[in-house]
């Protein structure tokens, strides 16, 4: 152990430190208060900044347990803006509720720690602890609202289905542990990883997906994710399914890396998993279609955004990687932001979660509708906005991994996503309001934050070279 | 930066800006001056375009995108085509302005902002020699189109809109697929990713005719339900008849033009043996929308439809002279884009004007208007004929090259092309006619039209110039076609060349061809 893996590790021990500092301080002042907030946004802030300066890295520390590359910092990065960003939005979504706040900070930055663990983890043990961290909390904070029925089913829900798949997972490392004898991905990388066509290893490593899939709400592993979604608090369901995903999505980069079989089964594995890209992008976006609560509909939308990211994972080369990393980024921002519009009209208006609240929306806010326009265009992948760029470059993938079927299945489920991100889109501008109520916009931290993310995902689309000069960084 | 970026940055600066112009008129003087000022940079350009000049002009080259695999560069330029389209872009902008002046007062501002994105957007499809930025422009039109049909259009808007919107992405999304197959196909050789016109050109042309075959398709699909080509054009109707005016000037004048330009500039560009494989399946198509649009077009009683479904039938014309791939069919196509932006956009900017008064579109409320308002009957004749084709206007010189490129084509090698389309010609006469004698001539049937006043002087002020012009396209055809000559030419003889293995003809120089003077006798 060295100094050097310390600086690596710094992000986690930041954001792990804070989340004990926040709990501390909950759990001794005397009434309620912001400060959790602003403690969670300055060490959110503060790991980012320091996992940027680690960009470029490229080791392995504390003896072979933890990655330090780019892909590492990079999705670091990922998380900690997502923390920030969820807390940010919380400062409005609390409020009335302060005595949440310290609890939802000190989950959501335990679970950027656990998300941090799995995105560097060479060790399965600590892409395994990493994934516990995360998912713990997650069902925590599902089921943040005591009081509300719904929120408990959805923490209920998420949890038995999520320890079912936390089994899987760890049912796999057991297998590759029995093939392989070690845990480290970098010693099973050497050994030849899957090439050697056992049937244990593959068994593990089919299992280990299975786990993984499961996390990012992948088809036919989806089933958990419009309930938790829908119950949970919108702001714990933006924060889920954004940076959960991208956390999930790190960790099969690094599987897929060490594992992916390149033998005879190895076309099988890529096969299925491109099969499963298939029918998420599909089935996600079909089912979108006839939902009509908004948070329904942007959980089988992200069911259908988890499969274009499988695109990269099929596609298994270097411009899949660069394209699951710009994705997961561009997808957590793009997310963030719907969440967070979600989350705030339903703070304000006490309405927001049906579809149809939606109507006359540019009338009586302008900016909230313009914000949602925007990220309803770059969902569906329409450019200058950056989601066409993060889809660009994993049709780009597929097709060098000559999966012209699968990019096309990526084309067809893209034009019926059109429809639904659409509809919000006219039911906002073209449509007159049932309600006439008349409330302003308030230009507080939290719509800021929203309006910030947006503009963030205009500017990746008009300059992805910002993101794409970080993330080739790694992939060299 | 150079002249074609701030051709296409000041719309979308002007666009910007109107963010903070509230009051309705400021909005509209501001952005008519931004439109005039667009109009004159564009001058500019046609001024110190060189006609002798050999390939595009005006380049700029600015790295976008790039990675160690992956280079992507702002590539602008243009040639004689684009130059064409650009000028026909800036200038039925500032008179779409003008024309539609009092059609709307519902958030002005905001419809301002998106005719000049919608603006910025098309002059970037001219002028882009990268197909990703191509492609990002072409997208990026979808966006304003569809708030200016659902936001300002008629009672079946959203239907509309929506249709639009899909159909359009559905086409293009196939586009993106065979771009990024290009893309690659140029990796595979260089190792470095590009989408850069100049350098695919020589790639695309030695892909296997079969690859070729798929990526024309994904193009051309692309294309023809831009143009609309049949069976691709069900959304058109429904597109136009529920615009405002000023969305339906533009949706036929520029809109529909992206198309045909795409099959030029990629089709024939980049695929030739599949262009020429393909040819005559396109060239079916294109004739069976040249008849079917017609008879269609026929038995409209709204005339809005009407105009839309002569669209088809005139887009045909256009397309069926691209892909007879002679200098005379690919010359009367580029003329013939112009010819219908100045006429079809005329008469929907026309009728436009008779909504504002009347507020209906159905043809059997109209009748012996001629008596009320005859300075709108003049013009709307002169439209109308443009559109028809009588000799001496522009409309003949366009059909009349592309029916005779078709007729001479080596490549469709068939005189039925042009025979049967040449129906189209006779229908068009048939139709318009028609619509003109229900909707101007006879006695006044609706009494409570004696009180529609006849064109006010700004209406005036923005016909004038289209009149004009059509004239003058009509009388002196050289002065336009001399610019594209030059592209044309070069692409055309590729193209036999590769088909006969001759050049062709001298003798088929359009120069001696639409000489006005053969054509008066």
């Amino acid at each position: 152990m060295s100094y050097q893996d310390f600086i690596a590790a710094l992000p986690l021990i930041i954001l792990a430190g804070t989340g004990l500092l926040v709990m501390m301080w909950d759990a001794f002042e005397k009434i309620p208060s912001r400060m959790p907030i602003v403690l969670t946004s300055l060490g959110s802030i503060a790991a980012a900044v320091v996992a940027y300066t680690n960009i470029g890295h490229n080791n392995v520390a504390f003896d072979g347990l933890f990655f330090d590359n780019t892909t590492s910092h990079f999705f670091t990065i990922v998380f900690s803006v997502a923390t920030l960003l969820a807390s940010l939005i919380a400062e409005k979504y609390l409020k009335g509720e302060e005595v949440l706040v310290g609890e939802f900070s000190a989950l959501s930055l335990f679970a950027a720690t656990g998300m941090i663990m799995m995105a560097s983890g060479a060790s399965l043990i600590v892409t395994f602890l990493g994934l516990e961290t995360m998912s713990i909390c997650f069902y925590i904070l599902s089921g943040m609202f005591r009081r509300r029925a719904e929120s408990n089913e959805s923490a209920m829900k998420y949890f038995l289905l999520g320890a079912f798949a936390t089994g899987f997972f760890l049912y796999g490392i057991a297998l590759l542990y029995g093939s392989f004898g070690t845990l480290s991905l970098v010693k099973m990388a050497s050994m030849g990883g899957a090439a050697t066509d056992n049937t244990l290893v593959l068994l593990g490593v089919v299992l280990l997906l299975i786990g993984l899939l499961f996390k990012v709400a992948a088809f036919p592993f989806h089933q958990w994710a419009p309930d938790v979604y829908e119950g949970a608090p919108t702001l714990v369901g933006g924060f889920m399914s954004t940076a959960g995903k991208a956390a999930a999505f790190s960790s099969l980069i690094l599987v897929g890396n060490a594992l992916m079989p390149s033998g005879a089964m190895g076309g099988k594995v890529q096969t299925l998993i491109a099969v499963v890209a298939a029918a998420s992008m599909l089935y996600g976006n079909i089912v979108a279609i006839s939902q009509k609560k908004i948070k329904r509909m942007l959980a089988y939308s992200s069911t259908a955004h988890a499969g274009y990211i499988l695109l990269g994972v099929a596609a298994g080369n270097q411009q899949g990687m660069t394209g699951i990393m710009i994705y997961s980024a561009v997808y957590m921002l793009m997310q963030t932001a719907a969440f967070g519009i979600v989350a705030l009209l339903e703070k304000e208006t006490g309405r927001g979660l049906e579809i149809d609240d939606y109507a006359g929306l540019a009338k009586r806010r302008p900016y909230t509708a313009l914000i949602l326009a925007v990220i309803m265009f770059s969902l569906a992948g329409i450019p200058p906005f950056a989601g066409f760029f993060g889809k660009y470059y994993l049709f780009l993938a597929a097709l060098n991994a000559n999966l012209l079927w699968l990019a096309i299945a990526g084309v067809i489920s893209s034009i019926i996503a059109a429809f639904f991100y659409l509809r919000i889109i006219v039911l906002m501008y073209f449509k007159d309001s049932a309600h006439d109520e008349v409330s302003q916009e308030k230009f507080d931290i939290s719509f800021v934050a929203v309006g910030l993310t947006t503009l963030a995902v205009l500017a990746f689309g008009l300059m992805p070279n910002l993101l794409l000069d970080l993330v080739t960084y790694a992939v060299k | 930066m150079g002249l074609l970026s701030t051709l296409i940055l000041l719309p979308i600066l002007g666009a910007a800006s109107l963010h903070f112009i509230k009051d309705a008129k400021t909005a509209k003087i501001y952005t008519l001056m931004i439109a005039i000022a667009t109009f004159a940079i564009s001058l500019i350009v046609y001024m110190t375009y060189d006609n002798a000049g050999v390939g595009y002009q005006f380049m700029e080259r600015i790295p976008w995108i790039s990675s160690s695999t992956l280079s992507i560069n702002y590539v602008m330029g243009i040639d004689g085509m684009s130059l064409m389209l650009v000028l026909l872009t800036t200038f039925l902008m500032v008179i779409a302005l003008i024309g539609t002046w009092n059609s709307q007062d519902k958030k002005v501002s905001g419809l301002m902002a998106l005719l000049l994105l919608l603006e910025a957007g098309m002059l970037g499809v001219f002028c882009s020699l990268d197909l990703f930025v191509f492609y990002i422009f072409w997208e990026l039109i979808l966006i304003p189109m569809y708030f200016i049909i659902g936001i300002w259009g008629g009672e079946r808007r959203v239907y509309a809109s929506l249709k639009f919107f899909i159909y359009t992405l559905a086409g293009s999304l196939f586009m993106l697929v065979a771009i990024i197959w290009l893309g690659l196909e140029a990796q595979k050789i260089s190792g470095v990713f590009t989408t850069d016109l100049s350098k695919l050109i020589g790639i695309s042309a030695s892909l296997p005719v079969s690859t070729q075959n798929y990526l024309f398709w994904a193009f051309a699909v692309s294309f023809a339900i831009k143009v609309p080509l049949f069976p691709f054009h069900t959304w058109l109707p429904d597109a136009h008849v529920e615009a405002p005016t000023v969305g339906s000037v533009i949706l036929a004048g520029v809109l529909l033009k992206m198309g045909t330009y795409g099959m030029i500039r990629f089709n024939l560009g980049l695929f030739p043996d599949a262009s020429i494989a393909n040819a005559s399946i396109m060239s079916i198509l294109a004739v069976v929308g040249i008849i079917y649009g017609a008879l269609v077009a026929m038995v409209q009683t709204d005339i809005k439809k009407l105009i839309a479904y002569s669209s088809v039938t005139h887009m045909g014309f256009i397309v069926l002279g691209i892909f007879s791939m002679t200098r005379e069919g690919l010359q009367g196509a580029i003329i013939q884009m112009i010819n219908h932006g100045l006429s079809t956009g005329m008469l929907f900017m026309m009728f436009g004007m008779m909504y504002e008064r009347t507020h209906t579109r159905a043809i059997e409320k109209y009748g012996g208007l001629a008596k009320i308002t005859p300075k709108f009957a003049v013009f709307f004749a002169i439209a109308m004929l443009s559109s028809v084709g009588l000799p001496g206007l522009n409309g003949f010189i366009g059909e009349y090259l592309t029916l005779m490129g078709a007729f001479q084509s080596p490549v469709l090698n068939s005189w039925s092309y042009a025979i049967l389309s040449s129906t189209g010609v006779i229908l068009a006469a048939v139709y318009l006619l028609w619509m003109y004698q229900r909707f101007m001539m006879g006695p006044i049937t609706h009494e409570e039209n004696r009180k529609l006043t006849d064109l006010t002087n700004r209406e005036m002020v923005s016909l004038v110039p289209l009149v004009v012009l059509m004239v003058w396209i009509g009388m002196q055809p050289m002065h336009f076609l001399k610019t594209t000559e030059d592209s044309v030419n070069k692409m055309s003889d590729g193209l036999i060349r590769l088909k006969t293995g001759a050049v062709a003809a001298p003798s088929m120089n359009p120069y001696q061809i639409v000489d006005p003077k053969v054509q008066v006798k």
